[in-house]
């Protein structure tokens, strides 16, 4: 059950590095709103976080494994059960409402997933492909039912990601594309609430829809572009201070760091990620089981499609939807299981050491 | 073996999906690159900026009345590029004309200054709000700059003392010069709003941030006294068809002063001096009795003439032959030989040096510091410039030059217990003390202040409503460095009541027209008048006061009796009350008329 192991340097520094700029830009994304007791929060969740990333590596591996099928329909029952004590917010049903703050159980049901897919996933056969399409449909389903498409599509493509680098057979994953690329307009057409159609077309042309659905979307862009090459200065963002910039401390919150430390804070943000990226694939590649290196890449794909989505949205590529930037954005839940997933990451790297 | 490529593949599918995340970040990379190039959106947030202009404090009265205030008006610009911006050529013109017309402008000179290259050319200068309304709602070329302007109304009244601020908003003269660092405003104010950005969204307000005015000023003045004493200094001037006449009313203790006013058109009280004559007396004498040079049952022979030093040929004269007096009578009489004869002793004893020192503490050839530009020193020349006879000169009031100021400064120290208060025109300001002669010396300089009233030369400053004390003074006006014959400065000072003095009060009629020019003919009766008038109670119309449920009445005039009395009527609430001062009500807050219900607290200001 538990094993020795040493700290991995690399992982946990780069880590604490993200951690602490994330930390830093969301006291200045807090303050000019009279919510610094977030920013005190934020910090306990990353503290939370941290431990558990640390202390995930004193367990063995396959004693983690073992729990994902539990945890996977502990995180199925916690989705259900938010229809019957679900906390509603602006008409999504997606937290519940505890004593320390709300929970949201999609989060959990993310890394819940990637688990129980690397276990199914290590056989190569068609049931195990029908197995793991049950496996996202299940949770994506009742997330898109909260609403919450933009999650519900991270499900997906989670699983895709996965399918793909286990090697299964081709047929699998062209059948998948195809019956994809039928049912994406349908779905566009006839499964989307207006409000979800407009924010999508408004992203599309930004300037027919300035004053309503893309508002967002340009003021995030101008914050973005009046940053300049060295920001406006440390909470010194007219757009972050005045209350421009919706959600600046959730889905907005890399507008802010570009707002006030400009192309200099963006490019330090973008080289960390991709420090880390590279730091995953190096991970994945020592990797022994392919368990091992399927919840790797499971994991690279949800910190990689949260942060392309979310950074993207902030520079008017993609459209709007509310995924959490990893190590910025404030959130107990999406903080604590980022940490979980990495933790596993460290569990992995540091599981093929010699004493 | 199988598991081995199935390895390879998963590793090389791992990779490519290594190189598209960091591609897409590449790309993000690329994607701020292009945005922050733009030039569009630089500083796109938080642009538009309009200035709001600070205002001057403005200056009250003791009771509050506004003696300057500063009020909005408007300078019109054509904004000539926008003016291009907003018509064709063939429109342009016609706009143009348009322009020229409704502001009465020769068209060919507003051509010729668009011409020359001027942006922004003045239209209109100093408008009212009114005015800027009225425009033709086309004219959208004309932009429209908001300032302050100085208004004083009621500059005929206390015009030379408040001074002026020109239209650029730079004091030249006057408390608003001396006081300009406290009245001027600090700092601009601003909006700042979003205007502009590659996509034009709403124009909203992000930060407003005040102006800082400049302080408000409450000066000692009572505008009533200042009425008061214009309106009989006018008269006066006209009855005795002077060349014009002084006032000055201060208060005794506080060195405030009450009342100024001149009939110059220049403030003559503090920037100008007069040789103050026999009102150098009570000063001379305060001198000689505290230094022990005089002393009350003292007697003098006047025979109408002396020489003040043996060999040297000048001779100060009386009017008439006083024969034997004691001090007081001498003094009553404004007796120069008695006067002469006390200034030897004082030369004798403690020298011109000593002298001068002591005339120097009652405040003469010094600045008294009141706030006001342009104050000067007079004149009082070192002791070793004095001819032989000046120590006699000064004592009789000549070869000095006293501001009129100092005058009042120095013989209030007199009827202030022997303590120099410095005069101030700012209410409530602890000026400068310090002891200049005993209590012991005041107090019987007063009584012979007094004797003068009863049975001197001042008899017709006496009053049955108020006692007065005080000195008159005849001065003969030096014309081209010779004593004239007919010019004088008649004048009275004085102070009342006798008994528990409260104002010092100075009056001067310059040059009197008539046959009468003495002080005590013709300075003394204004100084009565003034003193009466001021010490009288303000009329009290027996006014019954109509209460309307709704409207806070008007309670000047009344008791504070009746005043709460009308209150509980009212149903306002004790805890919302306030009462200054004592006696009968002069003012109160706020104004009446005044809906009840708008009322959170009533301050009600008593006479005194």
């Amino acid at each position: 059950m538990l094993r020795k192991a040493k700290i991995d340097w690399e992982l946990t520094i780069l880590i604490a590095i993200l951690t602490l700029f994330g930390l830093f830009v969301l006291r200045s994304a807090v303050y000019s709103e009279n919510i610094e007791i977030l920013f005190k929060k934020q910090i306990i969740w990353d503290i939370i976080g941290f431990s558990l990333f640390i202390g995930m590596i004193f367990f063995k591996f396959n004693f983690l494994l073992s729990f994902f099928p539990y945890l996977y329909f502990l995180s199925i029952l916690m989705l259900i059960g938010l229809f019957f004590f679900g906390e509603e917010i602006s008409g999504a049903v997606r937290w519940y409402n505890l004593p320390v703050g709300s929970f949201q159980p999609s989060e959990f049901a993310k890394i819940a997933m990637i688990g129980f897919l690397a276990m199914i996933l290590k056989t190569k056969n068609f049931m195990s492909f029908i197995f793991s399409l049950l496996a996202v449909v299940l949770p994506a389903v009742l997330v898109i039912m909260e609403p919450d498409l933009g999650t519900s599509i991270v499900f997906f493509v989670i699983w895709f990601v996965m399918l793909w680098v286990a090697s299964m057979n081709r047929k699998y994953l062209i059948s998948v594309v195809i019956f994809l690329s039928i049912l994406i307009p349908l779905f566009f057409f006839f499964g989307l609430k207006d409000y979800q159609r407009a924010r999508i077309l408004s992203f599309l042309n930004p300037n027919e829809y300035r004053y309503d659905e893309a508002y967002h979307l340009i003021q995030s862009i101008r914050t973005v572009g009046s940053g300049g090459v060295s920001g406006r200065g440390y909470m010194q963002g007219p757009s972050n201070l005045y209350g421009y910039l919706p959600a600046d401390h959730t889905d907005f919150i890399f507008a802010v760091l570009a707002e006030e430390f400009g192309f200099i804070g963006t490019i330090s943000l973008i080289v960390l990620y991709l420090l880390l990226f590279f730091k995953i694939y190096r991970i994945f590649k020592r990797a022994s089981f392919e368990e091992q290196k399927l919840i790797t890449v499971g994991v690279f794909a949800m910190i990689a499609m949260h942060s392309i989505q979310n950074i993207g949205m902030n520079l008017g590529l993609l459209p709007i939807t509310g995924l959490p930037l990893p190590f910025f954005t404030y959130g107990g839940s999406s903080t604590i299981f980022f940490f979980m997933s990495l933790g596993l990451l460290h569990n992995i790297a540091t599981s093929n050491q010699r004493f | 073996m199988q598991n081995e490529t199935r390895f390879k593949e998963i590793r090389a599918r791992s990779r490519f999906l290594y190189f598209i995340f960091t591609f897409i970040f590449i790309v993000f990379g690329l994607r701020v690159i292009i945005l922050i190039s733009n030039p569009e959106f630089e500083g796109s947030i938080s642009v538009g900026r309009v200035l709001i202009y600070p205002k001057r404090g403005n200056i009250y009265d003791r009771n509050g009345n506004i003696l300057a205030s500063s009020e909005p008006v408007y300078d019109l610009y054509l904004d000539v590029d926008f003016l291009k911006e907003l018509s064709s050529d063939v429109d342009f013109e016609k706009r143009l004309k348009n322009i020229a017309n409704y502001f009465n402008i020769e068209y060919e000179n507003l051509r010729k200054l668009i011409d020359s290259g001027e942006k922004f050319i003045r239209l209109a200068y100093g408008v009212t709000e009114d005015f800027v309304n009225s425009l033709p709602d086309d004219f959208r070329e004309i932009s429209v700059n908001k300032r302050y302007r100085r208004v004083y109304p009621v500059s005929e009244l206390v015009g030379q003392i408040v001074g002026k601020v020109l239209e650029d908003g730079s004091a030249v003269s006057g408390v608003e010069k001396y006081m300009d660092n406290i009245l001027k405003p600090r700092e601009n104010g601003y909006i700042e709003y979003d205007r502009r950005g590659p996509y034009r969204t709403y124009g909203k307000i992000i930060k407003k941030k005040d102006p800082r005015n400049g302080d408000e000023l409450y000066l000692s003045l009572d505008l009533n006294i200042q009425k008061l004493i214009k309106q009989k200094i006018d008269e006066a001037v006209k009855r005795e068809k002077a060349k014009g006449g002084i006032c000055i009313v201060m208060d005794t203790e506080t060195g405030e002063i009450r009342g100024l006013y001149t009939t110059y058109d220049w403030n003559k009280s503090i920037m100008g001096y007069f040789e103050p004559g026999s009102l150098m007396k009570p000063v001379v004498y305060s001198i000689a009795i505290q230094q022990k040079l005089a002393f009350e049952d003292d007697e003098f022979e006047c025979d109408g003439k002396i020489k003040p030093v043996e060999d040297v040929s000048v001779v100060i004269t009386d009017i008439e032959k006083h024969g034997l007096q004691d001090l007081k009578t001498a003094f009553s009489n404004s007796c120069n030989v008695a006067t002469v004869k006390i200034a030897q002793r004082i030369s004798e004893v403690i020298g011109n040096i000593g002298y001068h020192k002591l005339l120097k503490e009652f405040g003469f050839g010094d600045k008294t510091g009141i706030e006001y530009y342009g104050e000067i020193p007079g004149l009082l020349r070192e002791p070793s410039k004095w001819s032989r006879i000046d120590f006699a000169e000064i004592s009789i009031g000549q070869g000095i030059g006293v501001t009129p100021l100092q005058m009042i400064q120095a013989v209030n120290t007199i009827v202030n217990d022997g303590i120099l208060v410095r005069p101030t025109f700012i209410k409530g300001k602890k000026t400068e003390k310090k002891r200049v002669i005993s209590s012991e010396t005041a107090k019987f300089v007063r009584e012979l202040m007094r004797a003068v009233v009863e049975r001197g030369t001042g008899k017709l400053a006496n009053s049955d409503k108020v006692k007065i004390a005080g000195k008159t003074g005849t001065a003969q006006k030096a014309v081209n460095g010779v004593y004239s014959k007919e010019k004088y400065y008649s004048s009275f000072i004085g102070f009342f009541p006798y008994e528990n003095p409260k104002y010092t009060m100075l009056v001067i009629i310059d040059e009197p027209g008539l046959e009468r020019y003495y002080g005590g003919e013709v300075a003394a009766p204004v100084f009565k008048n003034i003193a009466e008038a001021i010490i009288s109670p303000p009329k009290v119309e027996n006014k019954s006061f109509e209460i309307y449920k709704w409207k806070l009445p008007d309670f000047t005039g009344l008791t504070l009796r009746d005043v709460l009395d009308a209150l509980k009527l009212l149903k306002i609430d004790e805890s919302k009350i306030e009462i200054k001062g004592n006696g009968r009500v002069v003012k109160q807050e706020p104004a009446p008329g005044t809906r009840i219900e708008d009322i959170d607290k009533v301050v009600i200001y008593l006479s005194d």
